[in-house]
């Protein structure tokens, strides 16, 4: 579904992704994990055309899209939860999840209904001002924002960070019944956590895969131990 | 279940609003001596409420809006006196006004694409829509002279009869029906406005000013909305500076001077800019302002800055919510003062 071919990129004339090579398939729980700047962040924001890619093909649905612009890459069913919990404060919580299904032209109830259920809190919250919310309200209410379209697959920056860990388990519990029409690409640096939730880990040395397989794998060759705990 | 998720407000809120709106637009100019005063302030209430949805609502700053509206009225303005003595021309100047913004718009957005740091995209919007203003300032200053009067301003615009149709005409000369135009026609531009702000398209105004990437990935090309917001605030501005010429019977270049377009800025902060009619109420406490107290001296605008600190230092909402929020914090206040046993 997703497939990244020796891709290069970078921020302006600073290059950051080294020839990276990276899939996910449909129906499946992906995780990239690593040290701090080894370059998970860019990778979804090179996925959503956020940092400049040099050379290399992004191909989604077996379409080329590093040439898109991000709104287009959006509306071919891809979301994107940054881990700055990128909510907009001046509005409610309802507004914040009114403006994706008004982009890609939803009715709310039904995928409403699933933000809910992962996070009830939110419906307490739902005419507040979002920026009134508590860091991991918000963290929430940005997770939701990106499933409440039913994306085709959902990118995720560090979901564990502000999140109290039963609601962790929580939203892996829910991604697991996500996983029949949503593929999940996640940028995690708690281990376990990815982990834990996973179908396969690709581990980042540097700004290129250093090691990729099934989480049985990465035990086996202890890639953790390798590439993290240096 | 939509219904209750997405909860509207409540209709009679409106039908208030509305009842007030038509009184001041449409009955007080006919009852009060102030009646150019009045006027003034719904002319200018209807070009500061577009221009607010660019600036307040979108947050795209531009000193540009002057351009539109003296463009539009001095088209209208020459194709009357040279061309044609009919209400033609007045759909022509607000098209090209209209198209004017579109062009500054075009340029300024497309430069500053969301890669740009923020900063910067606001300041492009603002020089380019400075340097338009001036660009279009020399155009009528110089090769246009001869029709616009240059420093002059364009003078005689008709004081007889505009064509409509048949042997229907306007009267400029008649107070009744230039009063009654400028009313009815702001009054169902500003309702119209307030229909765009109070959609869905209103919420991703507010959502792009406070951060146009995420709205971005949300799945919306934020270039051609900005493009469309501003093009829209150039069309207000435009039928602003028709309804103007037509109350005036004057428009001198002044108009195209960035510092003239830098009062609406004002204006809006005065007013409150994420109020939908804030700038209406700038608007009136400005022009008030300005009436009574350049009566008494020159320094007029020494008053309104010490009344533009006060309100970014105490009331950074602006004044426009707090009227607003006035009666309701009345009966509040009275409810409870009657209703003690409930507290």
């Amino acid at each position: 579904m997703l497939e990244l071919q020796n891709l290069n990129a970078g921020y302006g004339p600073s290059q950051v992704l080294f020839d990276l090579t990276m899939n996910v398939k449909e129906k499946e729980i992906v995780s990239i994990i690593g040290r701090n700047g080894v370059g998970k962040t860019s990778t979804l924001k090179a996925v959503m055309g956020l940092i400049h890619t040099m050379s290399g093909s992004i191909r989604f649905d077996s379409a080329e899209m590093s040439g898109l612009p991000t709104y287009k890459r959006g509306r071919l069913g891809i979301a994107y939860v940054p881990d700055d919990r990128g909510i907009f404060v001046n509005i409610t919580t309802a507004e914040n999840l009114r403006i994706p299904l008004i982009g890609h032209k939803m009715e709310g109830k039904d995928n409403l209904d699933l933000a809910f259920s992962l996070f009830p809190i939110l419906k307490e919250r739902w005419n507040q001002k979002a920026g009134t919310l508590s860091g991991g309200e918000q963290q929430m209410l940005t997770i939701a924002r990106g499933l409440v379209v039913r994306p085709k697959l959902l990118m995720l920056d560090e979901i564990s960070e502000g999140l109290a860990p039963e609601v962790i388990m929580n939203c892996c519990a829910a991604f697991h019944k996500l996983k029949t029409e949503t593929s999940i690409l996640l940028a995690e640096q708690d281990v376990r956590v990815a982990m834990e939730i996973s179908d396969r880990v690709y581990v980042m040395l540097n700004g290129s895969v250093a090691f990729h397989g099934t989480v049985a794998q990465v035990k086996e060759e202890q890639a953790i131990e390798k590439f993290i705990h240096l | 279940m939509e219904e209750t998720l997405f909860r509207k407000q409540p209709r009679y809120h409106y039908v208030i609003g509305y009842a007030v709106l038509a009184f001041i637009f449409l009955v007080l100019p006919f009852l009060t001596t102030y009646d150019v005063l009045v006027e003034d302030i719904i002319i200018w209430s209807l070009f500061t409420m577009g221009f607010n949805l660019a600036f307040g609502f979108t947050g795209m700053v531009s000193l540009g809006h002057g351009v539109f509206f003296g463009v539009s009225a001095f088209t209208i303005g020459i194709l009357t006196l040279h061309w044609n003595r009919s209400i033609v021309t007045i759909p022509i100047g607000i098209a090209t006004g209209t198209l004017t913004g579109f062009v500054v718009g075009y340029i300024s957005l497309k430069r500053a694409r969301v890669d740009v740091h923020k900063a910067l995209r606001i300041a492009y919007l603002v020089l380019i829509s400075i340097a338009a203003s001036y660009v279009t300032m020399y155009i009528f200053l110089s090769p246009l002279a001869k029709y616009s009067g240059a420093e002059m301003g364009l003078l005689g615009f008709p004081n007889y009869p505009m064509g409509v149709v048949g042997d229907l005409k306007i009267d400029l000369k008649s107070r009744t029906q230039i009063y009654l135009i400028v009313g009815v026609v702001s009054f169902f531009v500003i309702g119209w406005l307030h229909r765009i702000a109070s959609s869905p398209a209103g919420l991703i105004m507010r959502a792009v000013r406070e951060n146009e990437i995420r709205v971005g990935f949300l799945g919306y090309n934020t270039f051609r909305f900005k493009l469309l917001v501003y093009t829209l605030s150039g069309f207000v501005a435009s039928i602003a500076g028709a309804l103007y010429l037509l109350r005036s019977s004057f428009i001198s270049v002044d108009v195209f001077d960035f510092k003239f377009t830098s009062e609406l800025v004002v204006i809006c902060l005065l007013g409150g800019r994420n109020a939908f009619f804030g700038p209406m109420v700038g608007t009136a406490i400005f022009l008030i302002l300005k009436d009574v107290i350049s009566s008494y001296t020159a320094s007029w605008g020494l008053f309104l800055a010490l009344v533009l600190i006060f309100s970014v230092l105490y009331l950074p909402g602006g004044l426009g919510p707090m009227i607003f929020s006035l009666p309701k914090l009345l009966v509040q206040r009275w409810g409870k003062k009657n209703k003690p046993a409930l507290m």
